[in-house]
């Protein structure tokens, strides 16, 4: 290049500019030049594209006929604005304004605006990008974006070697940790130790190109609890198809395990429960043919007047009623556990019943048992069977005893809950609303989980034999059931035992059934 | 009618028989059956002062047999007995049968002296 002189072409100058024009057409971008007035000056090939216009359609007319209101109307004012302040507001930089077709659709460009004084006439040169699919992908990013924010499900990216590369809202929530702690960290942070080989395991998987799809496992949040969690986990492909990292799905089944323990105990008491409704039935036939026969046999003996002959046999007599009455009450109480045996259900003042039961408990606590009753102002009335409510209290009473042999202190509190639907995965049995609760807790040796998940089954003691029916727990069950409630149990070996009673209020006075 | 005469429907043979005999020693007229229809049959031949029958049978059950008597024998005193627990809807069938007209109930297993105050006192009462 010798020489700039647009004013005064050379044969030199043209060669020059043609090769500029022929550079300029072959650009990705469009490029349009106005003068001062908005006149349209140049339009190369790539605005012919965009804009739908031959250049020839254009060139003299103004620049505002590519825009659509309201810039369209606003552009003249620009200029003459910029002529007479020199202020500018987009020159020298760029910005995302919309452009207007010949077909009178619209869409985005990015535009930068430049000017340049060529012989003394001001011109402006704008460059133009054509940025709908940028912009199309930036909105199906944000919708994907969005999608993972909104999800209860941690969803995570990281490295092939394990560094957290993304870490969603749900992610926060699953494991504890929010998003700026995790980030750039590895993913063994979540991983329980003796679990890590299975993580070497998915990447070995994940570098093969395999998915793992609802593997459950054991992950560890931030506060140290491990908890059960689904994960889904694919590779994520690179430009080039290699595998360059993983995103990993990762669902809390803490709730889901939960319910799903819920729906197998109660169908294993529902089970249990029709067993022993059965047995009861032949089990009372039999004590009535016992009982009818060892009355009818000291009838007849009386009838003989050999009283004094037999007084052996009588008392061997005496020792099969006994036997057999006992046989009656354990049935009785099978019942109450089965619901057949009609419960005498009256309104009870829950704090009035727990005072009344406070000295019997003390006798059956013994002297190095303290008793703590906290009585809460609202705990009011419940509709149930009172001495069966008692004996509930003194069989929990006995339990708590025999986990403090060391003494303790029991705790009694009653009150009022209200429960929501967050309660329903603890609670699946009970409807959302307003419950009376009693809780009974003792700071004894507390239980195992495979002990506590069995307590309420009937015959299931951990009591020496001969010392335990294993009937109280599950009568206690049925009692509070059939009063359309639910009871709870919570314990870990050290830590005590803590049974939560709730049942429906009723108004004092309400007439019982 | 006897006065003294009592009809015992029970289909447990060893239930019914130590009924029969705790009220035969007691001086009753005792008349046994072991289903619904061979006890409504007893009935009509001879119908008793008391009738005790057993709620929970096979085929026709005490229920049956206290609607069927209530409605031909409205003089005979019905006494209810049920072991309960078999079935599930059990619950109240002793209360399912004052409502259909026994005049009392009693749940298994039975205490053989209540049970005969009970049916001395039906027998007795006007």
């Amino acid at each position: 290049v010798t020489a700039e002189a647009p004013h005064n072409p050379t044969p030199q100058d043209d060669s020059y500019r043609l090769r500029l024009e022929s550079i300029l057409d072959n650009i990705v971008d469009g490029l349009i030049t106005i003068d001062e007035k908005g006149a349209i000056q140049s339009f190369n090939k790539a605005c012919e594209r965009m804009f739908g216009y031959a250049a020839a359609e254009v060139l003299g007319r103004n620049v505002n006929m590519l825009m659509p209101e309201p810039y369209a109307g606003q552009h003249d004012g620009y200029i003459k604005n910029y002529r007479d302040t020199g202020r500018a507001k987009i020159i020298g930089i760029g910005r995302e304004v919309e452009a207007r077709r010949k077909d009178g659709g619209t869409f985005p460009i990015d535009l930068s605006v430049a000017e340049v004084n060529i012989g003394g006439q001001r011109i402006f040169s704008g460059i133009v990008r054509d940025i709908t699919e940028r912009k199309k992908a930036e909105k199906t990013s944000a919708l994907l974006s969005a999608l993972v924010e909104s999800s209860s499900d941690a969803i995570i990216s990281k490295t092939l070697d394990g560094v957290i590369t993304s870490w969603n809202k749900g992610a926060e929530q699953v494991f504890g940790y929010a998003s700026s702690e995790a980030v750039g960290r590895n993913i063994n942070m979540v991983i329980p130790p003796e679990r890590l080989p299975e993580e070497t395991r998915i990447i070995g998987q994940l570098a093969r190109g395999e998915s793992i799809d609802h593997f459950e496992t054991l992950r560890r949040r931030k506060d140290g609890k491990d908890i059960p969690v689904s994960l889904t986990v694919s590779p994520i492909f690179g430009p080039g198809g290699a595998i360059i990292g993983a995103s990993k799905v990762a669902r809390d089944m803490t709730e889901r395990n939960l319910q799903d323990e819920q729906l197998r105990h109660a169908q294993k008491m529902e089970a249990v429960g029709q067993l022993t409704s059965g047995v009861a039935h032949d089990f009372n036939n039999l004590l009535t043919v016992v009982l009818g026969n060892t009355r009818l046999i000291r009838k007849m003996m009386a009838a003989q007047q050999k009283l004094p002959v037999f007084a052996d046999i009588a008392e061997r007599i005496q020792d099969i009623d006994t036997a057999a009455h006992r046989g009656a009450d354990l049935v009785r109480r099978l019942m109450i556990f089965t619901r057949q045996r009609p419960l005498q259900k009256t309104v009870v003042d829950v704090n009035a019943c727990v005072e009344e039961t406070h000295g019997l408990l003390a006798r059956v606590l013994g002297e190095h048992i303290k008793v703590r009753v906290v009585a809460g102002k609202d705990a009011g009335c419940v509709r149930i069977d009172q001495d069966q409510f008692i004996n509930a209290f003194i069989n929990l009473a006995a339990n708590a005893r025999d986990a403090m042999p060391q003494g303790g202190t029991l705790t009694i509190e009653t009150g009022r809950a209200a429960l929501g639907e967050k309660d329903k995965a603890a609670l699946p049995e009970l409807a959302p609303g307003d419950y009376t609760f009693i809780t009974v807790s003792d700071t004894g040796t507390g239980m195992p989980e495979h002990i506590k998940a069995r307590i309420f089954e009937p015959f299931f003691t951990t009591k020496p034999a001969g010392q335990g029916t294993g009937l109280g727990l599950s009568m206690i069950y049925g009692l509070i059931r059939d009063s359309g409630g639910y009871i709870q149990v919570d314990s870990a070996p050290g830590r005590g035992t803590t049974f939560r009673i709730y049942l429906p209020p009723c108004e004092p006075g309400v007439k019982s059934a | 009618m006897t006065q003294k005469r009592v009809l015992v429907i029970d289909d447990e043979d060893s239930v019914r028989k130590i009924l029969c005999d705790n009220l035969r020693l007691s001086g009753l007229d005792v008349a046994a059956a072991a289903s619904a229809d061979e006890g409504l049959a007893l009935l009509v031949s001879d119908p008793p002062g008391v009738l005790i029958t057993d709620i929970i049978m096979p085929g026709k059950s005490g229920l049956d047999v206290i609607a069927a008597v209530r409605k031909s024998h409205p003089q005979v005193r019905i006494l209810a007995i049920s072991g309960g627990g078999r079935i599930k809807e059990n619950d109240d069938l002793l209360e399912k049968a004052l409502t259909a007209g026994a005049e009392a109930v009693l749940a298994k297993p039975l205490d053989l002296d209540e049970f005969e105050r009970t049916v001395f006192r039906l027998l007795e009462a006007p």
